[in-house]
């Protein structure tokens, strides 16, 4: 079999596994099936403890017996990777939680309502403290603006505990969603061609994730980056031409945008995508126009206007309260055949960009829209369902 | 004669405490609460130094900004921004749009009064 008897030894006393070549010749050799020999010293443990031992290299983990370590102690080793495998996940579940709070405009808008508050209360209370001859007047104003901003920094808190505080429920689509935000973002929002095999497996097992890898990739072989990105140039950057040019379908197109290389030159295009309970399947924010992580977006925004016309491309120009403005095209499509007598399922999309070359082509009457009524100043909005949070 | 600020801010309250602090510093203080027309303001005023808040209904503190910049005779004029976020990447920006200096909320009324002597020096 080509090992020696000191080395065999050592399997029959379960002080090192086996695996490929070495297992196969002992199995034939026995006349048995390999997974009858590999019973307790399993292979995936070993890899998982080998990665462990990589990522935790600063405890100088004696990597070179870790085959002893699984075949004298396999209860320990499971623990080991099992207490590694939690660890891992919650470092993930925390880095998405990180890019909410980053990311989230209702919390950038309170932290920035809070850290203002406590500016004019401290530059407010700095000067009663220390300027001697102050008027009367003047003291009598700084001290009622003391505790107007004191009043509000309480009630602005108050909001931020109640934003976070859930009784402990939690949203069993949240982090498996947060997962394949993440990955989106990190590769830019152009996966590489290869993500998907590697994806198939452990946390990042999320079907908002490999929905949309396999979408990219079937539009990637249809619409090659570099020929699109000059036949959309030429076409204004318009999806129904660009439909009909590629005999293809606009949400194809509308997907491809969003989804070019960032050293081409194409304008930059944000994406969100929702399903029609409003959850957030995929997002793509732009400068112009940040997006929420899970839901609660501007219910002006034609995204949701485009679930009561399917399969119509709704385009319209948002103006955002900054003053920000970006042309939109959205589409609602079904999921699957669907059934008989069920309710149709849809999914609608909505690209965005606040490029010059694209803006060009934006009707002139613009939405006055938000990102969501808590951080939206519009005051007299039908649409709006809770309080400004500035107000 | 009273150097000059133009104070770019939309918090009412920060606005009052830090007029209040540069007029007894023996500066002259103009404010302007929204972001929209603040660009139109500074060319009209021409103020020797600009405190410009990052955050402004209506238009971004780094548009402003640029605006203030492309305006005739205020390429140099010494801007301090301030931000109430204090990212990284808020600073890059800032310096990117050409702003003197850069302090994030909260401040001490000490460090701006100092900061804004400064610039005007």
């Amino acid at each position: 079999m080509g090992i020696s008897a000191s080395y065999l030894n050592l399997i029959e006393h379960n002080r090192r596994g086996i695996a490929g070549r070495t297992l196969l010749a002992i199995a034939r050799e026995l006349e048995l099936q390999p997974s009858e020999l590999t019973e307790g010293a399993d292979a995936s443990l070993i890899n998982a403890l080998t990665e462990t031992a990589k990522t935790h290299s600063s405890a100088q983990p004696e990597v070179d017996r870790i085959e002893e370590f699984v075949g004298r102690y396999p209860g320990w080793a499971k623990l080991l990777s099992e207490l590694s495998r939690v660890s891992r996940e919650q470092r993930e579940t925390l880095t998405a939680m990180t890019d909410q709070m980053a990311h989230d405009p209702f919390v950038s808008e309170t932290m920035h309502q809070i850290l203002s508050n406590i500016t004019a209360i401290r530059s407010t209370a700095s000067i009663l403290a220390t300027a001697g001859d102050i008027p009367a007047d003047m003291q009598a104003r700084f001290l009622a603006n003391l505790h107007g901003d004191s009043q509000r920094l309480s009630e602005t808190a108050q909001k931020m505990v109640d934003f976070f505080d859930h009784d402990g429920e939690t949203d069993p689509s949240g982090p498996a969603t947060a997962v394949a935000h993440d990955f989106w973002a990190s590769h830019d929002h152009v996966p590489p061609p290869d993500a998907q095999p590697a994806l198939k497996c452990g946390p990042h097992d999320a079907p908002v994730l490999h929905s949309t890898l396999e979408r990219y990739q079937s539009i990637q072989s249809a619409l090659p980056a570099e020929a699109f990105a000059s036949t959309a140039a030429k076409h204004g950057f318009d999806p129904l031409t660009l439909a009909q040019q590629y005999d293809t379908s606009v949400m194809a197109i509308l997907f491809r945008m969003a989804q070019m290389p960032p050293d081409m030159g194409f304008p930059v295009f944000g994406l969100i995508e929702v399903d029609m309970s409003g959850a957030v399947l995929m997002r793509k924010p732009t400068p112009e126009l940040a997006l929420p992580l899970y839901s609660s977006a501007c219910p002006l925004w034609p995204i949701y206007r485009a679930f009561a016309q399917p399969g119509q491309v709704l385009r319209a120009t948002l103006e955002m309260p900054s003053g920000d403005r970006v042309l939109t095209y959205a589409l609602s499509e079904p999921l699957g055949n669907g059934g008989y007598d069920l309710p149709a399922l849809l999914r609608s999309t909505m690209i965005f960009s606040a490029d010059h070359r694209v803006m060009s082509q934006a009707p002139a009457a613009p939405v006055l829209a938000g990102l969501h009524c808590s951080v939206c100043p519009r005051k007299h909005c039908d649409a709006r369902r809770v309080d400004y949070i500035l107000a | 004669m009273h150097e000059r600020v133009l104070l770019i801010e939309d918090e009412p309250h920060i606005v009052e405490a830090l007029s209040f602090l540069l007029t007894r510093e023996g500066l002259s203080v103009s404010t302007h609460a929204d972001g929209s027309n603040a660009a139109e303001t500074a060319a009209r005023l021409t103020p020797d130094l600009v405190i410009l808040d990052v955050m402004l209904p209506g238009k971004s503190g780094f548009d402003i900004l640029n605006e203030i910049r492309g305006t005739e005779g205020m390429a140099d004029t010494p801007v301090l921004m301030l931000t109430a976020k204090g990212q990284s990447r808020d600073r890059a920006a800032a310096q990117a749009a050409g702003a003197s200096m850069f302090m994030t909320k909260p401040f001490s009324n000490r460090e701006i009064v100092a900061n804004i002597k400064a610039l005007l020096e």
